[in-house]
């Protein structure tokens, strides 16, 4: 079958040995980082970019999308062990993780958030082989209205599903399409906002205003925050969960798995909600709701089990469409362009190798993680008394050092501080710097075929309304936007009566 | 007048918004059926003006309604913005100068102390196991040609 040859394919391409040293580092990283706190993945592919410039396109790859989905289990590790979740995606895994490790069985507990992340994996990567094909003979009908349509619909759901108001997420999105414009204009070869300097004709440098807005802004705000006691509570356990442990468990791990795989193909509703929907779902369908909060295992269970899926699942649209549906997936498709290679429906045709042995580095990955993350718990734990003022200044100097490779000018230092000082005051602004970098990453998509489009269509903008699937897009995104607005309105209404 | 978080946003929209309005218009819009390299600029900056204007009118609504307004720059955080960043900037002008290794002290030296709780003594060590970790990872690790230590005024 050409499922099966493809797959075959890809794991001639994951295993070589170069390849699958760079998913262990990948995975290990990721873990490690999961755990630190402080320094979430965002902040970790961002400043890894530079280091991947080396690297084959597929090597790097796998890497980042090690570090990816090893940061979501490293988060699950400190939830469940010290009630400090690494990540926001695992912040409801503390709740009944970390009342299993007081009453002592933080093994168990540790071991079904594995082995139900490990399944939820699995099924995300076959998903994915299993989408790709069909879903990529449908995008190849897509023309320039319905690509325009469809970058239109991602940005703006995922600004509208963003906290801190519809008003703010769009605004910050349409801040980061401004500075996507810089550079030399692809249609008619106009250099727009490079102000005379040389270096930014070829438009902003991706990995610098990574670094700038995530790594150096970070680090400030950080600074000076009151760290949590890292605690490591009494004894992990047995790491074996019991009979009755697995019986509660893998119906909780069928269902997180389903729901983390639908929301982590739409766009904005990314790995924290799915995680927290599961919980919800799994304390209204169980018939002793009250055991949650207590150590219910399918509280461990589902939300693990979910956020994993939904990371294997956001490939999907990235991949495929070439439409990130995350600012963490906006940062992987940053990496691919890096290394030239443009993901869209063409990606299976033009870089099959690639393609698949992303798909089964990612399963590979997934079962490394299960073989190293449970013997490898008493480092982590460790790893969380690095005290934050000797970690910021490594980050720092990896932050400038990694930058100033890129080119060895002196002017991406420059903007590595430009970019800090916009980055810290959109965070005062309580604006998302994330999806900054998805407007930055969308925006020049964005503005291809918005132009095309209107070029086909004679200057008639109501194209996008003429052609059924934009209709439908458009709708959608429209559908979005008032659902979140209206509720908006009825908050702001209901604070004002109080 | 405090300057709080939603009036920041704002600001920061209406600036950014009216210039790419107004470098976008300098592009030229061309026409619907051809659009210029301003068109998206100008659209975008239109955009983001707009989102400047209802955050604007928002935030004087919540104000006139007497909400308490509380600053969003914190005093805890001018430390480490002026430190990190001067550390960074040191960076940059020296790099090309004296080379990675007295860059990475200025750079090193100076963001030490954006956090307050750092102790003196700690500085060397931390130092020197951040020097032995980049020079490991990108001049041996990687293979990039850095001069580690030059002098070029």
């Amino acid at each position: 079958m050409d499922l099966i040859s493809s797959l075959a394919m890809g794991l001639q391409v994951a295993v070589t040995p170069v390849n699958l040293m760079y998913c262990l580092l990948g995975v290990t990283l990721g873990t490690a980082i999961g755990v630190l706190p402080g320094v979430g993945p965002i902040i970790t592919i961002s400043l890894l970019l530079p280091l991947t410039f080396g690297l084959t396109p597929e090597a790097s790859i796998i890497m980042l999308a090690g570090i990816f989905y090893g940061a979501a289990y490293g988060g699950s590790t400190t939830s469940i062990l010290v009630n400090l979740p690494g990540e926001a995606s695992s912040a409801v895994t503390c709740i009944d993780g970390h009342q299993m490790a007081r009453q002592g069985r933080a093994g168990a507990a540790l071991a079904v958030a594995a082995l139900g992340s490990f399944f939820a994996g699995t099924v995300g990567t076959l998903l994915i082989a299993l989408a790709g094909p069909p879903l990529a003979g449908i995008a190849m009908r897509f023309g320039a209205a319905e690509y325009a349509a469809l970058v239109f619909v991602a940005l703006l759901s995922t600004a509208a599903m963003t906290r801190g108001g519809v008003i703010k997420g769009i605004g910050v999105a349409l801040l980061g399409m401004v500075f996507g414009t810089a550079g030399s204009d692809v249609s008619t070869g106009m250099f727009r906002f490079t102000f005379g300097i040389p270096e930014l004709r070829d438009g902003v440098e991706f990995a610098v205003l990574a670094v700038g807005l995530f790594a150096v802004a970070e680090i400030i705000g950080n600074i000076g925050e009151p760290q949590g006691e890292a605690v490591a509570s009494s004894k992990i356990g047995r790491l074996w969960p019991t009979r009755d442990d697995f019986r509660r468990s893998w119906p909780a791990v069928l269902r997180g798995t389903g729901l983390g795989s639908l929301l982590g193909v739409l766009p904005g509703a990314g790995l924290a909600m799915s995680s927290f929907t599961a919980y919800m779902m799994e304390k209204s369908v169980s018939r002793q709701p009250e055991r949650f909060g207590l150590g219910a295992v399918e509280g461990v269970a589902a939300p693990e089990a979910a956020n994993n899926a939904a990371s294997q699942t956001a490939f999907i649209p990235t991949l495929l469409l070439g439409v990130p549906g995350s600012p963490t997936m906006a940062l992987m498709l940053g990496a691919f362009m890096i290394h030239g290679v443009q993901p869209g429906p063409r990606i299976m045709g033009d870089h099959p190798q690639l393609f698949w042995g992303l798909i089964v580095s990612m399963w590979v990955g997934n079962l490394l993680l299960v073989v190293l993350n449970l013997p490898l718990i008493g480092l982590w734990v460790r790893l969380l008394r690095v005290p934050y003022h000797w970690l910021y200044v490594f980050v720092l100097a990896f932050a400038c050092v990694g930058v100033f490779t890129l080119s060895s000018s002196a002017f991406d230092i420059y903007s590595l501080v430009f970019f800090g000082v916009l980055g810290y005051l959109l965070k005062a602004a309580g604006c998302n710097p994330a999806l900054f970098i998805l407007g930055f990453i969308l925006g020049p998509m964005f503005e291809e075929n918005f132009r095309r489009a209107m070029t086909l269509s004679r200057g008639d903008p109501l194209v996008f309304l003429e052609r059924p699937i934009s209709l439908v897009l458009v709708l959608i995104g429209v559908a979005v936007l008032l659902a979140t607005t209206t509720s908006f309105v009825r908050r702001g209404r209901a604070e004002a009566t109080d | 007048m405090t300057i709080h978080s939603d009036l920041l946003a704002a600001l920061i929209f209406l600036v950014f918004g009216t210039l790419a309005l107004a470098i976008g218009y300098s592009y030229g819009f061309g026409t619907l059926a051809a659009l210029g390299s301003g068109a998206m600029p100008m659209l975008v900056g239109a955009g983001l003006f707009a989102m400047g204007l209802v955050q604007l009118v928002q935030t004087s609504a919540a104000r006139r309604k007497g909400q308490q307004v509380v600053s969003t720059f914190s005093r805890r955080e001018t430390r480490p913005l002026l430190f990190i960043l001067s550390a960074i900037l040191a960076f940059g002008l020296l790099i090309d100068r004296v080379g990675l290794l007295p860059s990475l002290a200025a750079l090193v030296g100076i963001s030490w102390f954006a956090d307050e709780s750092g102790r003196k003594r700690e500085l060397l060590g931390v130092l020197l196991a951040v020097a032995a970790l980049i020079v490991a990872i990108f001049y041996l690790g990687l293979g990039i040609p850095f001069r580690l230590v030059a002098w070029r005024f």
